[in-house]
């Protein structure tokens, strides 16, 4: 690792050792905290899983979450947007809680799930549409004024741009993309903006893993805001894969402050193939990954590991 | 062995699963301890020695 220079070790802990200890990450955190200090290539084990859905949420700023029991006492309506009770049980009771106190529950999903057993509504839409779907209820909010002025007034930014946006694509232009109809795009739009609190569970490790699934979050996102769901009991977003509520923080171990300037090669896959292939990255240490199954361009990873001046080390965790 | 160790890799260092060391997870709310439940086999060892 000396010999080749800092700025081509890269360290790739993927799924493996980044998912141990899941929550707290601290072994994760300790090797981005070696990377850190030493200043060697190291890239977040995120963007092979949820991390763009995430990038979208960010982009808009709702990235932190209610919880769930929150959601059970409080929250009026709820959107299962993607989130299936089968891969989030712990929810589950506090879901069952909502709606035996009287809560309306709304399953979007592509497919009958197991949450939709548990929903007043179920919407199917075509996979990978979830966009559109939202810049239709955000077209009938808007255009029927039934968004909360002063809320996007005191605390949204770009809201007339948003309107400007929204106004092409009408519940007839989703319906004819998402397949769900028209008039029932339009009811739940007017059923999210007039029941107060409304709470939309996003699934963390569904949409954001289809194509573009980043702009779909971004979409989502500002169904809140616009509603002025935010900041309240049973509002905003539920919990999330990879989320955090407010106050829920751990202490930082991985010193971002010590990392040296460097050559830094950023956190796009096809960017770290690209170093691979054209020999950045000399020395990589594999941390309970597969990277050929995790990786897009399966071939092209091949390609740049195969490459004869390799001295690479791999732990299976 | 996973295909990428297996097709590419020089060196190969046997770590511990979850379920061989002591961990720590976190959920929105609560802290877990995670117990040791299986003795490491072999030569493995644990990213953070417990």
């Amino acid at each position: 690792m000396q010999a080749a220079g800092r700025e081509a070790v890269g360290l790739w802990a993927g799924h493996g050792l980044f998912a141990n200890n899941y929550g707290t990450r601290v072994g994760s955190h300790l090797l981005r905290r070696f990377a850190n200090v030493w200043g060697c290539q190291w890239w977040n084990p995120t963007m092979i899983c949820w991390g763009l859905g995430a990038f979208g949420l960010g982009l808009t700023g709702v990235l932190e979450t209610n919880t769930k029991e929150d959601m059970g006492e409080h929250a009026d309506l709820i959107l299962l947007w993607g989130a299936n009770l089968a891969s989030q049980p712990n929810t589950g009771r506090h879901l069952v809680a909502a709606r035996r106190r009287g809560a309306h529950i709304v399953a979007i999903d592509v497919r009958e799930t197991e949450a939709a057993a548990q929903a007043d509504e179920v919407i199917r839409i075509r996979p990978g549409t979830d966009a559109a779907l939202a810049l239709a209820m955000m077209h009938v909010i808007v255009a029927e004024g039934r968004h909360d002025a002063a809320f996007v007034a005191d605390h949204a930014l770009g809201f007339d741009a948003l309107a400007a946006h929204v106004r092409a694509h009408s519940p007839a232009w989703g319906e004819a993309v998402t397949g769900v109809p028209a008039e029932r795009i339009a009811a739940l739009a007017r059923r999210y903006a007039a029941t107060r609190p409304a709470m939309i569970v996003l699934g963390g490790s569904s949409m954001h893993k289809g194509a573009n699934g980043w702009q779909a979050a971004r979409a989502i996102a500002c169904l809140p805001a616009l509603t002025g769901n935010l900041g309240i009991p049973g509002g905003g977003f539920g919990p999330r894969h990879g989320s955090r509520a407010h106050g829920q923080d751990l202490t930082d171990i991985t010193a971002p402050e010590r990392r040296p300037p460097g050559r830094y090669i950023p956190n796009q896959m096809s960017r770290v193939t690209e170093a691979l292939v054209d020999g950045q990255v000399r020395v990589l240490l594999l941390f309970g990954t597969d990277m050929l199954s995790s990786f897009a361009d399966a071939g092209q990873v091949a390609a740049g590991l195969a490459r004869r001046t390799w001295s690479s080390a791999t732990t299976s965790s | 062995m996973n295909d990428t160790a297996r097709r590419f890799a020089d060196v190969v260092l046997p770590s511990t699963s979850w379920l061989e060391e002591v961990g720590c997870k976190s959920t929105n709310t609560h802290l877990y301890l995670m117990d040791q439940a299986l003795e490491p086999p072999g030569e493995t060892r644990p990213l953070i020695p417990s």
